[in-house]
């Protein structure tokens, strides 16, 4: 499992970044590979030449073959210098009022700061509301090219969506409770 | 004490269980509001397959199949979106079957030069054992198991090897693998545990991670 599979794995090539090496994938066998060159599986000799498998192998149809391409890299570099996690206590046009909480530095003191809705990504602005939760990071973004720049970035929380199933639930089991102890 | 210099910094949520990959497109992700429209827009999707969905989006990577959901950022300021992202995803799809979780941590750390590269070579993997047996040994990886410390069941694995990617720099991965408390009635019973799990000890466990590679490495450098 996880990046432990090169250790319990049959086929460990201790290559690593396990979770990002590319696998080339045939049927239920993984093998693993560096850089997408693909890595052959080497059988003993007796293996190889076994009847039983043999056969197995004329038996059963070719299995496709699905190559999974070379992970890409991040496009950027992020050093992280300081990081809030902030919650949103007042709304107005254009600023909101949040409580920051410092996630760099978890000794110091709560801040209250009041943040320009400039500073909010277009993708965010339906999630700014009291009570919800962000995230404002400070640091410098190296890009592939080497550029270097001084990052602020606020990214608002994605917080966990109730399935259809657990609202069904909930609202069976209030049934049931309303049932049993009545309005 | 000089701080311990870090060239890559990868963390990693991974479930094995039992994964429909064509569900988890970055379109998809966007319309349950997992992440940002642009973000699905600008994805660079490597594969899209029923056997297989990889892609990335920016500051996420994320690669499913068929029996391993893996999600995956390099950027440090994404580690509360991440766990997010996973814990949102598998609570909209929470009859999802699940056998293990690890959380992982995999840094690339610059050791400043040959000399203390090859002393945590010599540190982990003795070479006196070897005599007779191995000319000239070098270590190629060093994996290791040991108890939670944390008192969850399951393991903690550390894998050091030198790095490929960096010159005199060594690869450290510490991954924590939670495994059910009980014989679960389904497999299914296990996600909202490892939900439970990723979201109060995600950060905990990013951190001890970083001290136990710093603890590490620091046998090696120049004090």
């Amino acid at each position: 499992m996880v990046s432990a599979v090169a250790i319990s794995s049959m086929f460990d090539k201790t290559i690593e970044g396990a979770s990002e090496e590319s696998s080339i994938l045939i049927g239920r066998t993984e093998i693993s590979s560096v850089e997408g060159r693909p890595v052959s599986l080497a059988l003993s000799p007796e293996l190889e030449t076994s009847p039983s498998l043999v056969a197995q192998r004329v038996a059963e149809p070719r299995k496709s073959v699905v190559r999974i391409p070379v992970p890409s890299e991040q496009p950027y570099h992020f050093e992280l210098r300081q990081q809030w996690e902030g919650v949103v206590t007042h709304v107005d046009n254009d600023e909101i009022t949040v409580v920051l909480r410092d996630l760099t530095h978890p000794e110091r003191p709560d801040l209250e700061a009041v943040v320009s809705m400039d500073e909010v990504a277009h993708d965010d602005l339906a999630l700014v509301q009291p009570g919800a939760v962000l995230y404002w990071s400070i640091g410098y973004e190296t890009t592939t090219t080497g550029e270097r720049k001084r990052v602020s970035h606020i990214r608002f929380r994605r917080l966990p969506a109730w399935s259809r199933r657990a609202i069904a639930r909930v609202n069976a089991r209030i049934a049931e409770l309303t049932e049993l102890f009545g309005e | 004490m000089p701080p311990v210099k870090t060239l890559k910094d990868v963390a990693s949520i991974v479930l094995v269980g039992s994964f429909n990959p064509a569900i988890f497109q970055p379109a998809w992700l966007a319309a349950k509001q997992l992440i940002r429209e642009s973000e699905a827009t600008g994805a660079n999707i490597e594969i899209i397959h029923p056997e297989v969905t990889q892609f990335r989006a920016g500051w996420l990577r994320l690669s499913v199949q068929p029996t391993r959901f893996a999600a995956s950022t390099e950027d440090p300021a994404q580690w509360g979106p991440l766990r997010d992202l996973v814990v949102s995803a598998l609570t909209l799809l929470d009859e999802t079957p699940t056998s293990v979780l690890g959380l992982s941590r995999s840094v690339h750390v610059d050791l400043g030069d040959s000399k203390s590269w090859h002393a945590l070579g010599h540190l982990l993997a003795p070479k006196k054992p070897w005599e007779g047996i191995l000319q000239e040994p070098g270590m190629i990886a060093v994996h290791l198991q040991g108890l939670r410390a944390d008192g969850r069941p399951g393991h903690t694995f550390v894998r050091v090897q030198p790095s490929a990617k960096y010159e005199n720099a060594v690869f450290v991965d510490i991954t924590n693998e939670y495994v059910p408390t009980d014989p679960p009635s389904s497999a299914s019973s296990n996600t909202p545990y490892f939900l439970k799990c990723i979201e109060e000890d995600w950060e905990r466990i990013l951190a001890d991670a970083k001290e136990s590679v710093d603890k590490l490495v620091r046998q090696v450098l120049p004090k």
